[in-house]
Order: C-alpha cells, then structure tokens, then sequence
C-alpha cells in the first residue's frame, strides 16, 4: 500500500487503515481499499460532497451506540438483520426467492464513483467470511422483505447487499438504516430485468454522533419499474445516494424522498439520474422540513445523452421548509439535455411556513404550535404515496411521531 | 330557508354578547412603508343582531375583519376592540376563536394535506380544550357533520379531500359555512362572503348563515354589493370610507347605495 505513504491520514482513516491491515483481505479488497485512499474520505473540497463533509464529522473521538426506534419492526415481514455477521432470522431461501452470502469477487454493478463505494466494497462484512448478501426474486412475491442495518458499539460497519428481480417478478423491499456505529456504509446494488418491479421504502434516523452512508445503484431493464420512498431524520450525517440507470426503454421509476432534521442533524439526498435508454419516465419528489441548527442538502442530476435519451419524461422536484432561523438547506438540481425530444422539468424551493396557512388554522382555535406542526406534517408527508399502504401508514406515523 | 333548524343552539352562551369598536386607529405595514387604513373607526354590534359594513374598495373593510381576528402585518395605534369583556387585542388569534369569534375568508386559504374532516375536528377540540370542555366523541362529531354537510350539499368525498384544495369558489365558501355551522361561534365576521358565488350557491350560503342566526349570536356582514343582504336582511347597515363610518342606517340603506354609489352617499355624509 505505497499510497499511504504519500498521504496524510487522519484518524479515522487510520482506523481504517488498521481494520483492513489486520483482516485477512483478499487482493480484491486490497486494491478497493487502494482506490479509496486515492482520496480518502469525501470532503467539502470535492465536488458532490461540498455541503456533506464526512471527514470532518468522522474526525470526533466520541460517538456512541444508540439505536433508533424501527416502525417496520411490527409488520409482517421477511426480516433480515444486516449487520456485517449476516444473521437471518429464519431460513429464507425458497424456489421464488433466493436469499445467500456470496463472495465479493462477483462482478458489481455499482458505477459511482465515490470513495466511499471503494470503502464499502473492501470491508464489507470483514467480520464475516462473506461480502455480499444476495437476494434474487424469481417471481411476484406478495410479502415484504424487510432488511435492518443495525450494528452496535462499532467505529465502522460496512455491507453490500445484491438485488436481482428477474423478469416480471416483483417485490417489495423496505430497509431500516437505525445506526448503532460511529460510521455505517451500505451498498445497495441493485437490477430489475424486463418487466419486473422493486418497491423500495427506506427508513433512516441515527443520533447526533453517528454517520450514515447508503448508496444505491439501481439499473433498470426495459419495461421495468421502480419506485423507491425514503424517509430520512438524519444523524451527524445521512447521505443517501441513488445512482439510476435506464438500460432498457419504457422503464420508469419514482423517486420520492421525505426529510425531517432536527438540531445538530444533517440529511444529504443525492441523486445521479442517467436516462441512456428512449421512452423512459422519471418522477422525483422530495420535501423536507428542517427544524433550528438543522441541515439538508438536495442534489439531484439527471442526464439525458442525445441519442439514447430521446423521448425521456422526467421531473424533478424538491421543496424545503425552514422552520426557524438557524435552519440550513443547499440545494443543487441539475438537468444535464442533450436529447432535444424530450420532457424535462425541475422545481426547487425553500422557505418558511406559509403565514396565510397558519393564520386560517388559527383562527379556527387551532394553537400556533400545533397549527405550525399539522402544517409541517401535511407538507413533509404528501411525498409518502408511491409504497405499499402498510408502508406508507408506518412512514406517515413515524413523521406523526416525529413532529 | 329551510324548515327544521340544523343547528341545535348551545344554551350555556352568555347572553346580551356584543362587540364594541371604539375609535380604532389601525395602519397596515408593506414592506417598509406604514398605511393607516382605518382611522378612528367606531361600531357597537349588540347580541342578536346582524350590521352590514359597506364601503368601496380600499374603505379599510378587510382590514376591520383581519384586525379583529389577529392577522399579523397589523398595527394597532389607537383604539379598542371588545368581544364581550374580552379586549381582543390582547388575545392571540386562537384565543379569539375560542372565545367565540369565527372569520368567513373571503379567499379561503388552501392547506393540503389536510382533510376537512380532520381539520374541522383538531379546530373544534383545540377551542373546546382551550375552554376546559371535553371533547366532542367521533360519533357526535360525524353525525353533526353529515347533517349539516348534506344541508350545506357537500357530500363525504368533498369533506374528505383536502382543505379548500381543488374546490370551486363556490365549494369553498359552502365550506366556511360549513366550518361555521361546526364550530358554532358566538360573533361572525362574514369578509365578502358573497364574492365568485352564483346564485344558487348564494342563497345555499345565506340560508346556513341564517340557520345561526341567534339572540346569543351576533354577525358582522362585510360586503361590497347589496345582493347578499337581500337573503340576510341585515338590522343595520354602515357605510365605512376611507378608514371611518360615515353614515349609519337600516337595510334601505343598502338599496340606496346599490341606487346612487358610494359617491353620492359620501357627498351627503361630508
């Protein structure tokens, strides 16, 4: 690892360096780690982490193993808990659906190009013997499969998780990023082949000491469709990135995102759109409300090349309250056209409650603080529309309880 | 009007309630210029009875009707203004509902997200809590709003969609009546209740506001034309310009001004 010598680490990376030193790595791993060190870990010097400063945030000595509160632990389910030992619940495997640890030479489909993609890949469950769990649904399956992420009193965990939906098979997928650990990073890669379709609901809420990382890398077939909900209430940071491929023509997807951030929180959604297929549709919502000393960030990109991206519908939208003076939202939407037959659209707002709204509640007896939280409420929960209803109703009382 | 009365009338209301202006002086902040809009306004609205205040635009009657209900962007430089014993300028606008006084919007505010049902229930149990009284059961709640909706010929899907949104102008001032008719305040401001209604709506609209009509209830008719006050037969009508009440009378009052304008009435009233 000649590349150490030329840069200084810090601590954090240090520890990292150590972990990876003291497992034994295969040369896979190795040469990940090699290309996360090429930059270490993201910082406000690098383009797409300008408002998301993980190095800083891991720079703290203290941090602690606090778990949130899961809403989905209650719903019927096939639960996994992902916690770098690969624990399942039960025996999961059946003729429609293939649930495994497998090694992590497999070829991946993940394409970002962040060092924290690299980071994950070279660790992921180094405690166990495996580095992927895979997941493959040949058919329609009516049941959830509910995958936790929960490691406690760690500095790092770090897991991959494989989806693969053959044609015309569907599922739902609802994922619980609850924290546990200084730092957790989650690979989710992610292919829907012709015809078939994936719900994915994410649910993300750590404490004020614990950073959190998932990356999805999504590609989807023709005539495939996905439709993913995350509700985020932060930690010292939430970045939750979807990197999405149209590989396939008339293939569609809906990309809505919810953020509830309270002080010393921060929640990053970031999203990487390529629309290299014709005919294909993309819906993005996200609304958040951020609370005093709170922070959210929206970046969102969607590139639509000249000729493969022909016919593209896609619409962007992120809309922000800022409930108090100290609230912070950086928003950067970007629409990247090279095609000239297609429907493009964004929106981006932020600002405070509307004062009209809030006297109508009132003056129908209805307290300020109640009347601000009601109104909070209907704006952050009117994304929470493209799940299941058994998710949509656990999202909607978990902001309910938030607010 | 129709026959059996949909409101059942609370006994518990103090009687003899009545609002009493006096000598308001109330400028309204744009940006960073201040406007004094009513100016030296004086008007004394007994128990029981309904006033119409007229006036052309910019006359300050919106403003009478955002002042008392608590709006921000107001100031108050000088006068008072009581609901019963209550100085309504020292109450946050919550506690002016819960006291009592209910505002018809004259552009209802839409709040999605938020069904009207819901809405109308969270209103009616805050004002009940802030008066130490229980709150009303689902039961009682869903049985009032079924007959007063089917009075009013707002059906359940409409009171199940979101607050004013995706409703006709016409849909949204039935629904302040509605509101109204729920909430049973003891004084009503009516802000252009009439404005964007067809006929029809309007005498849906007119017949609701005077199913409330009470010896404990008094109203305050805001309004620009005479129609509405064919259905409400107001006691007494003002003309309010340029800030103050400039001559006071009985409804002929209005037809006289639906005859002349407000230009040959101000004249006279110097």
């Amino acid at each position: 690892m000649s590349v150490v010598a030329e840069k200084n680490l810090s601590k954090f990376e240090n520890w990292l360096y150590e972990t990876i030193e003291q497992s034994p790595s295969s040369s896979t791993r190795r040469s990940d780690f090699d290309d996360f060190l090429k930059t270490g870990l993201p910082n406000r010097r690098m383009e797409g982490w300008r408002w998301t400063d993980v190095e800083s945030a891991l720079n703290s000595e203290t941090y602690d193993d606090c778990l949130a509160e899961d809403p989905f632990k209650e719903i019927e389910a096939l639960r996994i808990v992902v916690n770098g030992d690969l624990i399942a619940s039960e025996n999961l495997s059946s003729e429609n659906i293939e649930i495994q640890a497998i090694d992590e030479t497999s070829p991946s489909v993940i394409s970002g190009n962040s060092s924290l993609v690299s980071l994950t890949r070279a660790l992921a469950s180094t405690v166990g013997k495996s580095g992927v769990l895979e997941i493959k649904v040949n058919v329609k399956i009516e049941k959830p499969i509910h995958l936790i992420f929960a490691q406690t009193g760690k500095r790092g965990s770090f897991n991959r998780v494989r989806v693969s939906i053959a044609r015309n098979a569907s599922v739902e997928i609802i994922e619980s990023y609850v924290g546990g650990s200084q730092f957790s990073s989650t690979l989710m890669e992610i292919d829907i082949d012709e015809g078939g379709s994936l719900k994915r609901t994410v649910f993300q809420s750590a404490s004020p000491k614990q950073v959190q990382h998932v990356n999805a890398s999504v590609q989807l077939r023709e005539g495939s469709n996905f439709d993913q909900t995350a509700l985020a209430f932060g930690g010292k940071i939430a970045r939750l990135q979807t990197n999405l491929t149209y590989l396939g023509e008339h293939a569609e997807s809906r990309i809505n995102a919810a953020y509830v951030v309270g002080d010393g929180k921060h929640v990053d959604f970031t999203s990487d759109i390529h629309h290299s297929a014709q005919y294909c549709k993309t819906d993005q919502q996200t609304k958040g409300a951020v609370e005093d000393g709170g922070r959210g960030v929206f970046q969102g990109k969607f590139l639509v090349p000249k000729e493969l991206g022909q016919h593209t519908d896609a619409n962007m939208q992120h809309h922000a309250l800022l409930l108090g003076d100290r609230a912070e939202v950086f928003a950067k939407p970007e629409l990247e056209i090279y095609a000239d037959d297609v429907a493009c659209a964004h929106g981006n707002t932020s600002g405070s409650m509307d004062l009209k709204q809030l006297f109508y509640l009132r003056q129908r007896g209805i307290p300020e603080s109640l009347a601000k939280d009601i109104l909070t409420r209907a704006f952050v929960s009117s994304v929470i529309d493209n799940t299941s209803l058994t998710a949509q109703e656990v999202l909607l009382s978990a902001i309910n309880e938030r607010l | 009007m129709l026959g059996a009365p949909v409101i059942e009338h609370a006994s518990h209301r103090k009687l003899h309630l009545m609002l009493a202006i006096n000598d308001l002086h109330v400028s309204v902040r744009n940006e960073d210029k201040i406007e004094p809009i009513l100016k030296g306004m004086s008007l004394v609205i007994p128990a029981g009875e309904v006033h119409a205040v007229m006036g052309p635009n910019g006359s300050g009657k919106s403003t009478l009707a955002h002042v008392l209900t608590g709006r921000e962007g107001y100031d108050v430089n000088r006068g008072s203004a009581k609901l019963d014993d209550n100085d309504l300028f020292a109450l946050d606008p919550e506690e002016r509902a819960a006291i009592g006084l209910f505002l018809s919007f004259q552009y209802p505010v839409e709040v999605p997200g938020v069904p009207v049902m819901t809405f109308v229930r969270t209103a009616m149990n805050a004002q009940r809590k802030t008066r130490g009284e229980e709150e009303i059961t689902a039961l009682d709640f869903l049985k009032k709003a079924r007959r007063i909706g089917k009075f009013l010929g707002l059906d359940d899907v409409q009171l199940k969609r979101p607050v004013n949104v995706g409703f006709s102008g016409g849909e949204k001032k039935r629904l302040e009546v509605f509101q109204m008719m729920m909430l049973e305040p003891s004084f009503v401001i009516l802000d252009e209740t009439d404005s964007g209604l067809d006929i029809d709506a309007l005498r849906v609209v007119a017949d609701g506001v005077n199913q409330l009509r009470a010896e404990s209830r008094g109203m305050l008719v805001i309004t620009h034309y005479q129609r509405l006050l064919e259905y409400l037969k107001p006691d007494k009508v003002h003309v309010l310009v340029n800030g103050r009440i400039v001559t006071s009378g009985g409804p002929e009052l209005a037809l006289r001004l639906e005859a002349e304008g407000y230009d040959g009435i101000t004249a006279e009233a110097g």
